[in-house]
């Protein structure tokens, strides 16, 4: 697969996946934009897994909290919600009770269950892309998972969603 | 909330994010503009016209100079080894330089980019255990020409490998911070034979203590593989830690002319080279970079900073008035006094800031999504507007309060 047809088939999953992991669609955006810019350079050596690549990258800059562009204004987490789109009432509610309950766990917690439940990755992929074992992996899918669980119970989501 | 639940609700959270039409193009353009700045930070002779993407190249006095197709090294005669390495690099290589290093042999190569016309990739190509093996990194070059570049060789990672590519390359082993919180090294001339110099060093665990520099500019030397090296493949990339500008409640008045150009590098020790370390290799991991900028009682503009390098940082403070320049007073490495670790909920580390300021400026202090609050001996504990702030200096303490975890009191020192 080309460069070019990897961006094409493949930059959507990647950018629900950067979504997830940084709670905010720009952010997500420039978060892909920087990998695969990256990704570009390199693309002789890593076209073999270039998905695996990107996943491990993605993740790695979203929980360093690194920025290429490092240099940014403080904006307080609480500021950083994703605004409602023209997304129905009841997707909004949803994308704001998930993103909450995301952005409230750690980064590793964070990446495990986005990797594992969002893109349906298998453990030991999920583990190659955060570069921990599988167990820790597991420990923290179900860390996350549990947490996940607490925030968003039904009595946590607003009345008319169904999760 | 079964698995299936949690599936479906992240679905729906992501469901309808898509990527801008124009991605690929701006992938592209923003992929060329990272080879360029590459090449430019190694003394490189590219150009970028505007709107025209990539440029022809327009040598500068020191550009890279076309190479001789010769093999050079002491494996030169080596014939189906050079055979070999040209295989495993594919179609069109080059082998510029081979030879026997304490690690086991090494060759530096160019081969065809694959992406771009004009362009070469330089790379090293190292055998172990029989095995060849390409380093995951590559430099773009104008084709036919050749960069210094460097790598760590051997199962230890104990050899340097300086393939000069014609270049007089400076080697400083290791850098110090000096008593003003800058870095210092001392470089010294490497003598290459035959195209390339190996050397032993020791092991450089995950930081790199040596810097490489070439031709007059000078420029930074290429080292192809420190994503090895560095551990976290994210570290290599030289990006710095998340770095925050917090700005100060009453800092409208001094700040009021905000400064530019070389005035604003002044106020801002991360943009002063003395303080960087611009031809060494640096895992720029460390704690959140602080820049809290205000004003002191007596109207002038005030900055406190802290800059990571290698896991640490250090803490430097200046004050003057505007349109002066200010001097940049070092304040220490955090971890001599001047932060304490905090433990949230889960059991992770988080660095909290407490640096006092000399002439009773106050106390700096940080914690990255952490409400703050100080008292002045048995006095009321006062809340702190946002996650940084510079307290007046009679607080004697401090309290920090995790959104999840327990909350750490400190003895401000």
């Amino acid at each position: 697969m080309g460069f070019d047809d990897f961006v094409r088939s493949r930059s959507t999953g990647l950018l629900r996946v950067a979504y997830l992991l940084t709670g905010d669609r720009h952010a997500a955006e420039d978060l892909l934009q920087e990998v695969l810019e990256q990704m570009y350079v390199r693309w002789r050596r890593i076209h073999g897994a270039p998905e695996a690549y990107a996943r491990r990258a993605l993740v790695n800059r979203a929980t360093n909290r690194w920025r290429s562009r490092a240099r940014r204004p403080e904006t307080p987490l609480d500021a950083h919600h994703e605004q409602p789109g023209p997304d129905h009432g009841e997707d909004v509610a949803v994308r704001s009770a998930v993103l909450g309950a995301l952005r409230e766990l750690p980064a590793k917690q964070r990446a495990a269950v986005v990797l594992r439940y969002l893109d349906d990755l298998p453990v030991h992929e999920v583990a190659a892309a955060l570069g921990c074992s599988e167990g820790t992996v597991k420990s923290n899918a179900s860390r996350g998972l549990d947490r996940l669980r607490q925030v968003l119970g039904p009595s946590s989501i607003p009345e008319g969603v169904e999760l | 909330m079964t698995d299936t639940d949690i599936r479906d609700v992240l679905n729906r959270a992501a469901g309808d994010v898509s990527p801008a039409p124009d991605l690929l193009d701006r992938v592209r353009a923003g992929g060329h503009r990272r080879l360029i700045r590459r090449r430019a930070a190694i003394g490189g002779a590219l150009a970028l016209v505007a709107g025209a993407g990539l440029a022809p190249l327009a040598r500068r006095s020191r550009g890279p100079e076309p190479a001789d197709d010769r093999v050079r090294g002491d494996l030169a005669g080596d014939l189906e080894l050079v055979r070999r390495v040209r295989k495993a690099y594919g179609p069109g290589t080059k082998v510029r330089w081979i030879g026997r290093t304490p690690g086991g042999p090494v060759a530096a190569v160019t081969g065809p980019s694959g992406m771009r016309d004009g362009y070469d990739l330089q790379s090293f190509i190292e055998v172990v255990d029989g095995e060849l093996q390409t380093v995951e990194s590559a430099e773009l070059v104008p084709e036919g020409t050749v960069q210094p570049g460097a790598m760590i060789a051997g199962p230890d990672r104990d050899v340097l490998v300086v393939f000069t590519g014609g270049s007089d390359v400076m080697f400083s082993d290791k850098f110090r911070i000096d008593a003003e919180g800058r870095i210092q090294r001392t470089f010294e001339p490497l003598s290459e034979v035959d195209g390339a110099v190996v050397r032993r060093i020791p092991d450089p665990g995950r930081f790199v203590p040596f810097a490489l520099r070439s031709g007059e500019t000078p420029d930074k030397v290429w080292l192809a593989n420190l994503n090895a090296v560095a551990d976290d493949g994210s570290n290599a990339q030289n990006l710095m830690p998340e770095r925050i500008d917090h700005l100060l409640p009453g800092r409208e008045k001094a700040w009021a002319n905000e400064p530019t150009g070389s005035e604003k590098d002044w106020w801002d020790v991360g943009a002063q080279q003395a303080y960087l370390d611009p031809y060494g290799y640096h895992s720029w991991t460390g704690p959140t970079q602080w820049r809290l900028s205000g004003a002191t009682a007596d109207g002038r503009r005030l900055v406190v900073q802290t800059l990571a390098l290698d896991g640490r940082a250090r803490a430097f403070w200046m004050a003057a008035g505007a349109g002066e320049k200010p001097r940049v007073n070092y304040l220490g490495r955090l971890e001599d006094g001047l932060s304490s670790d905090g433990t949230d909920s889960i059991g992770q580390t988080y660095p909290i800031l407490h640096a006092r300021l000399p002439q009773q400026l106050g106390v700096a202090v940080a914690a990255l999504n952490c409400q703050l609050l100080y008292r002045v001996r048995d006095g009321a504990w006062l809340p702190v507007a946002g996650q940084a702030a510079v307290i007046p200096a009679a607080a004697t303490h401090l309290e920090v309060r995790p959104r999840q975890g327990r909350a750490v009191r400190i003895a401000l020192p």
